[in-house]
């Protein structure tokens, strides 16, 4: 069966048979690039666009649903030139297309088995890849190579990715490499020999086309336009902060059931649309704040949602605050206090705080010297500093006498795993490291409320 | 001489050895110190008896606390892929891999054991295909395939009965564990391993089964759809069955998600949910710190790949505190920790590190020494086993027992007359009157906690908690004080009580009642504080009844003395202790006496443990021996070492103070002495000279030829002594004392201070 065929079957449709709508453009350039199954094809597309836009969809689809030969190959998993290639060897769609791939090669996880192609370099591949083809009589038609996030080549090996833009060259194939990328073309040029690309962009979809893709979502118990008027209502919210495809079908999925709600327990008519919208608006406003971030699952914010309705306000409070809280060991949070006041402390003030008898300055000097300063330490963000004077810090700050004992030793580090400090790089690791603070002003000063420990009288900004 | 160096020195080396090594197994024989102590093995076998008791209580109440999360996280694991059909599939609508985020504390070494008892938990209930990605496969994306897959693919999967080709076929592909699987296991770490291998060993392992036992059905169905449409629904639903049997989930856990680099947990989640199709993979990921972490590694772009919901682990505190509840502040366990020791533990986990696991390794290390070190100890058994052990005393343990100061202390101090020499001489005697000391400690445990609890649930109710929140605040008052009744706190918590209304007084001791009376074998002076305290309830009850008879002293008397004439602050001072004198009502006279009667049988309940006689049987409370094994200053030990070498090494010629320097210590110790007397840089020159001079003191042979060389020997000391300086200063820096710099040219840095 020839493209061309399919193509007069559904001649005004480039839906793939209805799966994928609102790319018919790129679906139409598409197919007249590859042309019919045995064609030369342009040896290589170069497919880019914003996340969510139906990119790998639409290739999949297409690969799919014309059944054409393809290897389709997820460049994140391959992280060497040889795991690529034989990747690709290994994958060639030997049999014949229409079986399914569930007997095509059964012994393949089978370390020892012979037919499990080894490769090594580019020249060995184009060679293996040439006789392969011919042995199982691929070349009759367009073999394609998909490579999805192929930003991920630009990093491995500086000839790969011109050896394969030039596949169909070098090999006298004919084959046809497609990249799939989030970013511009001219982001990859970094070396040479690179051949051009055919370059296809997908555009972000437009508010109307994220309604109709939106709607297919719709759910079996539901007309179709009770739900696009939903749809409609939350776009009209979410659109402005997000145009996320993947998010805003998590959204309109965690907020139907409200919507649905009064319509389910015939409070008000489907046709009600002024109610209908003032019923679900607080919940979507609610959701507003908590777009991107992925915290509860469907399930999980409904039963929030319940507790709110339940006791009012007083359980936002309880569900607001766990969100950053950590608890740590008492001299741990005396430890990141320490390296707070290090990390954003000038050096030479240190000996005001923390020194007993420190030659006081008259205000006049110390407004005069604030002057001086450039601007706050807060807005120039953390500054390294060496252990010992976080620790000669730590031990002015708290009171008692602490055994500079292996458990205070640990605890640094393990506040280094836990994100809160992070080392950083010096030449001498072991015997003299240095420490970042990582941690935001307000997380510290909850962290000094709970001991006590008032930090503002502390900080060199805040006086 | 080994054992002598152990006595008289301490050593970070010094160690207990009672963890079974997997390979080559210690004995604990031989770390005992046999020779001097005979009995030592008779309570080694006493100690494993008691700590089995305790280990089992501390499994128990490790699987009670975390059941409830866990069941509800199997339950998500379980259903998350339910709502999965082929159709949606294909089109792509499910991108999101659930995950299942468990919020755990900052307690990281307690974690691996919680989630092996996850991992055990999934495995028996939801899957066989559960791999735990620990931090050290986290480097790159690929050894963190590489472990997951080889996780996966040697699991064991039980097998069926099924006809013969297939099953073969099948067993080819799962030998169920044993050598030729590992094997295959390093040959193919040598191949690329791919999640597209993995996508490829389930679908064929998976649909091999699906094909032969759960598809013949299924292509049967599909026919019939084609004939019949109103079939539909049901083979459906037959379909989900087969595959929920027949395709396991992937459970796949990242401990510790903070630890594992930014970029390689983005790259495998964008892996798995590009799977997501093939695969029914589930993440279960560990958190220390909060949820906002995960914005923090991960991009939006990912983070909306999953599909989260929240789990948060009991706080470590809760934790200890039923830990304590059960274990250390229990009547039943008769192993006790002293008030020194009992701190200390508790201060080491509040302060330094949260972590349960350190804690219990404490509390065993506490539960060791007592065994090894005290004699007494071999009476210290669970309350049912005290007539058993006592009788089967000898003479020898007698008089070993007869010999511990603590003993003897007892013996002058609270027996009286006759019966002190019987003690010392009459075994049967002797015997019996142990039994009966043990026991009374026993019943005395028994009643103290609970009129503890009763306290402590009386004084809960009270304003600003003098007690304390948590019952380890007043048991540690106990354990402290020589008395609890004589500490200001329980007199101002008696007074806060003294002021309480009716209405809030009487549920109290009726909950109160209801708390102490659940626990078992109540003894006879519990039973009397119920007794009295459900009288006064009753009073309370009917506080109508009560005679409304004011005591003698009234009003009337106080106003007759009242002078004539006096001084205006005189008078204002008698006014105001006439005021406090005012008239009682019936209600409060019944509280003042039943307050004093609960302050009387406190004070006969709550003795300090520590002045029980013969408590030394069962209180641990020699803090010094364990402080070092348990909280390790190494930094503290090297420098004791390095400046008292002779208390260290046990040599005579050593011995000194601290300042001195004696030429026969090792070199590496003079140079660390000369050193501490320079400044920030130190002279290599200065410092060798100094050196050269300390030592050729000590050489009275060479005295006369340095003599004639005089000082030109001096200037330039002999290879060897230059040799020796120089490994004391590299070993020196070995130790992180100092090191080279580029400031000034023959000068070290020093990093001590």
């Amino acid at each position: 069966m020839e493209v061309a065929n399919q193509e007069c079957m559904d001649s005004e449709d480039f839906t793939l048979g209805k799966t994928v709508i609102c790319r018919e453009t790129q679906i139409k350039t598409l197919l007249a690039l590859f042309g019919q199954r045995c064609h030369m094809t342009p040896g290589s597309i170069f497919v880019y666009g914003h996340t969510g836009t139906g990119k790998s969809l639409v290739i999949q689809s297409m690969m799919r649903h014309y059944k054409l030969p393809h290897i389709f190959i997820n460049c994140v998993e391959c992280s060497s030139l040889r795991f690529l290639v034989e990747e690709i060897l290994n994958n060639l769609p030997l049999q014949d297309v229409s079986n399914s791939e569930v007997d095509a090669d059964a012994d393949d996880m089978n370390p020892d088995n012979e037919n499990f192609v080894r490769c090594e370099d580019l020249t060995d591949f184009v060679r293996t890849l040439k006789s392969l083809v011919s042995d199982n009589e691929l070349g009759k038609e367009t073999l394609y190579i998909v490579l999805d996030k192929a930003e991920r080549l630009r990093s491995t090996n500086p000839v790969l990715l011109p050896a394969l833009l030039r596949l169909q060259e070098l090999s006298g194939l004919n084959i046809c490499t497609i990249l799939i990328s989030e970013i511009v073309w001219e982001k990859f040029r970094t070396g040479t020999g690179f051949c051009e690309p055919y370059c296809l962009n997908f555009p972000d979809y437009t508010r109307n086309e994220l309604m109709e893709i939106m709607v297919l979502d719709c759910p079996a118990t539901c007309e179709p336009e009770l739900y696009s008027l939903y749809v409609n209502m939350v776009l009209s919210v979410f659109h402005m902060v997000c145009r996320d495809l993947r998010e805003l079908r998590h959204i309109a999925r965690l907020n139907f059931d409200y919507f649905i709600d009064p319509v389910k327990t015939e409070e008000c008519a489907p046709s009600n649309t002024r109610k209908l919208w003032k019923n679900v608006e607080p919940h979507l406003k609610k959701a507003l704040k908590s777009v991107y971030l992925r915290e509860v699952s469907s399930r999980q914010w409904e039963l929030m949602q319940q507790a709110e309705l339940a006791d009012g306000d007083a359980s936002q409070a309880v569900v607001a605050l766990p969100r950053a809280h950590v608890e740590l060991p008492f001299y741990s949070k005396f430890l990141l206090i320490a390296a707070y006041l290090a990390s954003y402390n000038p050096l030479k003030c240190d000996r005001r705080f923390f020194a007993k008898y420190s030659g006081k300055k008259s205000r006049r000097m110390a407004k005069l010297l604030k002057k001086n300063e450039r601007a706050s330490n807060h807005l120039l963000g953390p500054k390294t500093f060496p252990i010992d004077r976080m620790m000669a810090i730590f031990y002015s700050i708290i009171d008692g006498k602490v055994v500079p004992s292996a458990h205070i030793y640990v605890q640094i580090s393990s506040l280094v795993s836990l994100h809160l400090l992070s080392q950083v790089g010096g030449d001498d690791k072991i015997s003299a490291p240095k420490y970042k603070c990582l941690v935001t002003l307000d997380f510290i000063r909850n962290i000094a409320r709970t001991v006590q420990f008032d930090i503002m009288r502390y900080l060199y900004d805040f006086l | 001489m080994e054992i002598m160096s152990t006595d008289t020195a301490t050593s970070v080396s010094k160690g207990c050895f009672a963890f079974k090594g997997s390979t080559r197994r210690a004995k604990e024989r031989d770390y005992l110190p046999t020779s001097t102590d005979k009995f030592v093995l008779n309570r080694l076998q006493l100690y494993k008896e008691v700590w089995d008791e305790l280990h089992l209580h501390i499994n128990l109440l490790r699987s009670d606390l975390n059941a409830k999360i866990f069941d509800d996280l199997i339950n998500f694991a379980a259903d998350c892929h339910k709502d999965r059909n082929e159709e949606t599939l294909v089109s792509g609508a499910i991108g999101e891999i659930p995950t299942a985020i468990l919020i755990t504390g900052v307690n990281t070494p307690d974690h691996s054991i919680m989630f092996s008892n996850l991992d055990s938990m999934l495995k028996s209930k939801v899957t066989p295909l559960v791999a735990r990605i620990l931090t050290k496969d986290c480097s790159r994306i690929s050894t963190l395939i590489a472990s997951l897959v080889s996780q996966l693919t040697c699991v064991a999967m039980p097998q069926d009965d099924e006809d013969g080709e297939e099953a073969a076929s099948l067993q080819r592909n799962d030998t169920s564990g044993d050598s030729p699987i590992k094997l295959k296991v390093q040959a193919r770490n040598k191949k690329s391993i791919t999640m597209s291998a993995l996508v490829k060993w389930y679908s064929q392992k998976y649909s091999v089964n699906a094909g032969h036992s759960g598809a013949s059905p299924r292509k049967k169905l599909k026919r019939d759809n084609d004939l019949n449409g109103s079939v539909e629904s049901e083979s459906w639903i037959n379909m989900i069955d087969d595959r929920s049997k027949d395709k396991p989930l992937i459970i796949v856990m990242l401990e510790d998600a903070e630890s594992i680099s930014p970029g390689v947990l983005q790259d495998f989640i964008c892996l798995c949910s590009s799977h997501l199709v093939s695969l029914p993979i589930v993440l279960v990921m560990g958190i220390a710190t909060a949820v906002t972490v995960i914005h923090q590694l991960l991009p939006s772009s990912v983070s909306s790949l999953l599909c989260m919901q929240k789990y948060q682990a009991p706080p470590a505190s809760r934790y200890l505190t039923q830990l304590l509840d059960r274990i250390v502040m229990a009547p039943e366990l008769p192993f006790k920790l002293g008030p020194k020791v009992f701190h200390f533990l508790l201060d080491i986990f509040l302060y330094h590190d949260f972590s349960i696991l350190n804690f219990i390794m404490g509390f065993q290390h506490c539960m060791m020494e007592h065994y090894l070190s005290n004699p007494l100890s071999l009476l210290c058994c669970l309350k049912s086993d005290i007539s058993k052990r006592t009788s089967h005393l000898t003479h020898a343990h007698l008089e070993e027992i007869r010999r511990q100061p603590a003993f003897m202390r007892y013996v002058e101090k609270h027996v009286v007359g006759a019966e002190q020499a019987k003690l010392l001489t009459d075994d049967t005697f002797t015997r019996a009157h142990l039994a009966e000391s043990v026991g009374g400690l026993h019943r005395y445990h028994a009643r103290m906690f609970a009129a503890l609890h009763f306290l402590h649930h009386l004084s809960l109710e009270l304003p600003r908690l003098p007690l304390g929140k948590q019952f380890r605040e007043i048991y540690s008052l106990c354990l402290t004080g020589d008395h609890v009744c004589d500490c200001d706190s329980y007199k101002e918590a008696l007074a806060l009580l003294r002021m309480m209304s009716l209405d809030d007084l009487c549920p109290l001791l009726q909950s109160g009642l209801e708390l102490i009376s659940k626990w078992k074998d109540l003894s006879e002076e519990i039973e009397k504080l119920i007794l009295d305290v459900s009288g006064f309830i009753c009073r309370l009850k009917n506080i109508d009844k009560e005679p409304d008879v004011e005591p003698e002293g009234s009003i009337e008397e106080g106003v007759r003395i009242l002078p004539q004439r006096a001084k205006l602050h005189e008078l204002k001072e008698r006014l105001q202790s006439l005021s406090h004198r005012r008239y009682k009502s019936p209600y409060e006279r019944l509280r003042d006496e039943l307050i004093d009667c609960l302050d009387e049988h406190f004070r006969s309940l709550l003795g300090s443990p520590l002045l029980q006689p013969l408590h030394e049987i069962l209180y641990f409370n020699d803090l010094s021996t364990v402080k070092e094994q348990i909280k390790a200053a190494p930094r503290c030990s090297t420098q004791r070492a390095l400046v008292q070498p002779g208390k260290y090494l046990n040599c005579v010629c050593c011995q000194c103070d601290q300042e001195s320097i004696v030429p026969t210590m090792p070199d590496l110790c003079i140079v660390y002495k000369l050193h501490l007397e320079c400044g920030s840089l130190v002279n290599l020159y200065d410092w060798l000279q100094a050196f050269v001079t300390i030592v050729a003191a000590e050489d009275p042979a060479g005295d006369t030829k340095l003599k004639k060389k005089g000082k030109s020997s001096q200037r330039n000391p002999s290879v060897e002594l230059r040799a020796r300086f120089i490994r004391a200063v590299s070993e020196l820096q070995f130790l992180g004392f100092i090191k080279s710099t580029r400031r000034k040219t023959d000068h070290v840095m020093r990093l001590t201070w």
